[in-house]
This record gives C-alpha cells, sequence and structure tokens, in this order.
C-alpha cells in the first residue's frame, strides 16, 4: 500500500505515465476501477503533489465518465468536477481512475454493480465489502494512495474493514457533498479511505476545506466508552467480538479509562435508516426519468418513457429502495415514515447520553469476518448504520483479521482520528 | 391491518414490477413494519427530519455560468441551443 510521505514527486505527469500500466495491470487481476484516466492536466505543486487517488463513481468529475455503476448513467460525463475532487486538484493530487460500487451505493458487497465486482486482494474469494468496493481495492492494492468513498450507512467503513484499509466518515455537513449523487440526503457523507490514519485525517483536512485538522495527536485523557448491546448482538462472530474486545484490553493497559455505556434503541437502528433511507431515495430519484436524466427509453407517450427507462434500468435493490420509499411517503405508509423518524429521535438521544460519559465509542466495524463472495447476511452495516442516523464522525481501523469502528460526538474528528492512531499502533505492534 | 397496494406504489414509482418482485417488496415493507412495532411506544416524541439545528448554506456568490455547450453534452437531444426533450405536456 502506498503511503502519502513516502511519494517524493517530483514530475507529476511523469509520475503518472509510468503509474498508469501499472494500475491498468492491477485492475485486470482486482477490477477495482470503472474507468481508468488516459491523461492529468497540469497539477500545481500543492501538498499533494502527484499523489494518485481514485474517486467512487457516484462522485462527478470533469469530462470522465461517472455512472454511479448504473446502465441509467451509463453515458453520463460530467462537465465539472465535485467540489472535494477540485480541492484535492488544487494541491496537486493526481486522479487515476473511478472506483468500481454497488449501484448507486446500495448495497454492502459490491456485487450489485452493473460493471465488473472488484475482487479483495486479501484473498479474491471473499467479499471487498461495500459499497464503496473498487475505492477499498484500489488502495488495498497500491493502485492510490487513497481514493473517496461515500458513506450513508457504512460504505466507506465497511469495505475499509474487509480489505484491511483505513475508511473514515466525517460528521455530517463537514465536507461539500456538491457533485455527490445524493441517495439519503438526511445522512450520506463523502468519507476517505486509505493505507493509514494519519493520511486518511490529511485527506479529510483538504477536502473539509480545512473544517477537520489534519493533525493527529496523542490524547491520553480520551474516555472510552464501550456500548454493550454491540457486543452482545447475537449474530457477532466470536472471532471478531475477541479480537476487538483485545484492542480494548490493550488501550486499558495503555492507561485509557473504559466505561459501559447502553444505546437502548440498537436494535431499532437497522429498521429506522432503512425506513427514513428508502423514502428518501425515492424522493431523490424522482429525476431519473429518462426525460430529464438517465437513459432514456422507447415509448409511446411521457408516461411511457418513464417507466419503462426505469424498469428497464434499475437494478433490484434500487427498485426495492424506490417501491419502499414510495410506500412510506404514501398515504398507506406515511405513519410508519414518522414513527422511524421519532426512533431516529430516540437514537440520537441515546447517544448524546452516552457521550455525556466518554468521549470516543469502540465497536466492531462489521459483525463477521470477511465472508466468501455471494455469501452476505444482510446485516453487514448493523454497527456503522448509527453515525450515519445521528451524523457522527467514524472511522474503521484494520486490526488482526477485522476493523476496529471509532466513533466520536459530532465535529470532535480530533478525538476520533487520537484514538485510531492509537489502534493502529497496538495493530503494528502485534498486540 | 397493514394495507399495501403494491400495484398503486408501482404506478406512482413509474416502475414496472414482476408477481415475484411485488411478493419480495411487500414482505420486506412488512419486515420494516414489524420492527416498527417492537420499537415500544413512541407517543410524544417528535420526528427527526433533519439532524442538523443551524443548516449552515455555502455563502452565495456569483459566479460565471457555465460553458452552453458543456451543459448540453449530456442532453439527448438538443436543438437551437437548448434541451430537447419528448413532448411531455398533452
Amino acid at each position: 500500500m502506498i503511503n502519502i510521505d513516502s511519494l517524493k514527486c517530483q514530475d507529476a505527469k511523469a509520475d503518472f505515465a509510468l503509474k498508469i500500466p501499472e494500475i491498468k495491470k492491477l485492475n485486470e487481476e482486482y477490477k477495482a476501477l470503472v474507468t481508468i484516466c488516459d491523461s492529468v492536466d497540469d497539477l500545481p505543486k500543492g501538498s499533494l503533489y502527484g499523489v494518485p487517488f481514485t474517486v467512487k463513481d457516484n462522485i462527478l468529475t470533469k469530462d470522465l465518465l461517472t455512472t454511479a455503476c448504473s446502465k441509467t448513467l451509463e453515458d453520463y460525463c460530467p462537465y465539472e468536477d465535485a467540489h472535494v475532487v477540485k480541492l484535492l486538484k488544487e494541491q496537486g493530487a493526481t486522479l487515476v481512475g473511478k472506483a468500481v460500487m454497488d449501484e448507486f451505493a446500495f448495497g454492502s458487497t459490491g456485487e450489485s454493480s452493473c460493471n465488473s465486482v472488484a475482487l479483495n486482494p486479501l484473498d479474491k474469494a471473499l467479499t471487498t465489502g461495500g459499497s464503496s468496493s473498487g475505492s477499498a481495492v484500489s488502495v488495498a492494492c497500491g493502485m492510490a494512495a487513497f481514493s473517496l468513498g461515500s458513506d450513508t450507512s457504512g460504505s466507506v467503513r465497511q469495505p475499509a474493514a474487509m480489505c484491511k484499509v483505513v475508511g473514515v466518515k466525517p460528521s455530517y455537513e463537514t465536507v461539500s457533498m456538491q457533485g455527490l449523487f445524493t441517495c439519503v440526503t438526511s445522512m450520506d457523507c463523502i468519507g476517505v479511505l486509505a493505507s493509514n490514519v494519519k493520511d486518511s485525517a490529511k485527506i479529510l483536512e483538504t477536502i473539509s476545506d480545512g473544517k477537520i485538522s489534519g493533525d493527529v495527536k496523542e490524547n491520553k485523557n480520551i474516555t472510552i466508552g464501550i456500548p454493550q448491546e454491540y457486543f452482545d448482538y447475537s449474530l457477532l462472530d466470536k472471532n471478531v467480538k475477541d479480537q476487538v474486545m483485545s484492542a480494548i484490553d490493550s488501550l486499558k493497559a495503555d492507561g485509557y479509562k473504559v466505561v459501559p455505556v447502553s444505546i437502548p434503541t440498537f436494535d431499532s437502528h437497522w429498521v429506522a435508516y432503512n425506513i427514513i433511507g428508502s423514502a428518501e431515495v425515492s424522493s431523490n430519484f424522482g429525476k431519473v426519468d429518462g426525460i430529464k436524466f438517465g437513459h432514456r427509453s422507447e415509448g409511446n407517450s411521457w408516461e411511457e418513457i418513464f417507466v419503462n427507462s426505469r424498469t428497464e434500468c434499475f437494478g433490484e435493490k434500487v427498485k426495492e429502495r424506490i417501491i419502499k420509499g414510495t410506500y412510506f411517503l404514501g398515504e398507506e405508509g406515511y405513519g410508519y415514515l414518522q414513527d422511524a423518524q421519532r426512533i431516529r429521535t430516540k437514537i440520537i438521544s441515546d447517544y448524546e447520553k452516552a457521550f455525556e460519559i466518554c468521549d470516543v465509542l469502540i465497536t466492531p466495524t462489521v459483525p463477521t469476518l470477511p465472508f466468501k463472495v455471494g455469501n452476505a447476511r444482510g446485516d453487514e452495516d448493523i454497527f456503522t448504520v448509527a453515525a450515519g442516523l445521528v451524523g457522527l464522525p467514524a472511522i474503521s481501523v484494520p486490526y488482526k483479521d477485522t476493523g476496529v469502528q471509532v466513533m466520536a460526538k459530532r465535529n470532535d474528528e480530533a478525538a476520533m482520528f487520537s484514538m485510531a492512531n492509537e489502534i493502529e499502533q497496538i495493530a503494528k505492534e502485534g498486540r | 391491518m397493514v394495507k399495501i397496494d403494491m400495484d398503486r406504489t408501482s404506478q406512482i414509482a413509474f416502475i414496472k414490477l414482476t408477481d415475484e418482485q411485488k411478493k419480495k417488496f411487500v414482505e420486506s415493507i412488512l419486515n420494516n413494519i414489524e420492527g416498527i412495532k417492537k420499537a415500544g411506544n413512541l407517543e410524544g416524541i417528535n420526528p427527526t427530519t433533519k439532524i442538523t439545528k443551524n443548516i449552515c448554506y455555502r455563502k452565495d456568490e456569483v459566479v460565471s455560468p457555465s460553458n452552453r455547450e458543456d451543459l448540453l453534452k449530456n442532453a439527448k437531444g438538443n436543438s437551437n441551443g437548448a434541451f430537447s426533450v419528448p413532448k411531455i405536456v398533452e
């Protein structure tokens, strides 16, 4: 994997010309990229000069296909970059390609892409996680030093855990969403995947326009909260539980204060996300009708064009979300949507109470070790969904065979990065 | 009694569904509703529709309009420098 500090670029164009053949070869093997760049503009000699990066295919890139791995956007070529991509290019970072993903980011294994399915460099038979599957793989196999992904219920953190890279989701609304193909407006965030914690912090500082500091500092005064309900989850793999507990034991041994906390609404997280998320998706996808936006199918009337375009081009998961959302926004289902929003209020309150007695929460990122492709249970986002619902910053750090998740109070990325850095050190020391 | 009219829902969503999909999506909705029922008493709790109390919009700044040619690049059809679309008003 590539460490940003190890790169000493003198000539970004020359480095790009050398790097692209290597990326093409790696892509034949791991299928992480849906588009590979064939040229690079003159870049300013900023803090990221010549650092290669990839971008999830639902984030706009000027003059480069942005398909969200959906048939409906198969020929969509934006005329401008997303704000985050502009900020990275202003610092001289080199875009090398667009990363494979689950169609419109609906999925947690990368398998619902209408393009290729990325393969896990650790073992090609195992899942990459998703939906930012190609982003994680492109970092894990050394195509890029970092990648931008999007995270609604864990789409950056889960693949990070499955591919053994760092994945970070910032506090809601600290990073511009301009140029992200939005799905769940009240939860979506653009996040970062990188080979290490310090690099992820550095990139987050850049794409947040300096709102988040990239300076990772040690802070032994952080109190760690352990939400019991996460560790009592009946389908939590014993190996994952033991490994995360071992990381916590090492932190205790290093002098950190650890306290138990309770999240009584834990069992309701997933249902609240599912209903609210579907409703927002249904609303956001109204524009993809074949007239204003997206692939246009044949039809004898505007209504037929709408129906044929949407029916022919959306995959199964996209259809399910839209249909469910349409139901929950309609007369028959609206009461349930309001109840889901009430549950969200209770969930937010639970986390506020937890953060009255601790600074960070530590949990597993995913409930299982990487499983074989095609064997998803459907609960992959059970531990990552809360940060989306509450708007918290959260990071997944590789530890032994799994990922350890650190969540912090809203806008306290400093505590999150500090703790993540400690866990990374413990992992490096083999403790 | 939960009412789910899948024909009406798919019509509003402008998506044609197979019988198999209808059955699967109804099951998924019922599963979610079951989850809501398990959440206990929700009376008197305000629904959360947005999680930021003070929405911070970006500053309104005048920017140069994008090039018309660029804007039309993804149009399925165009004429006289404008988007051309199928007739949608009867």
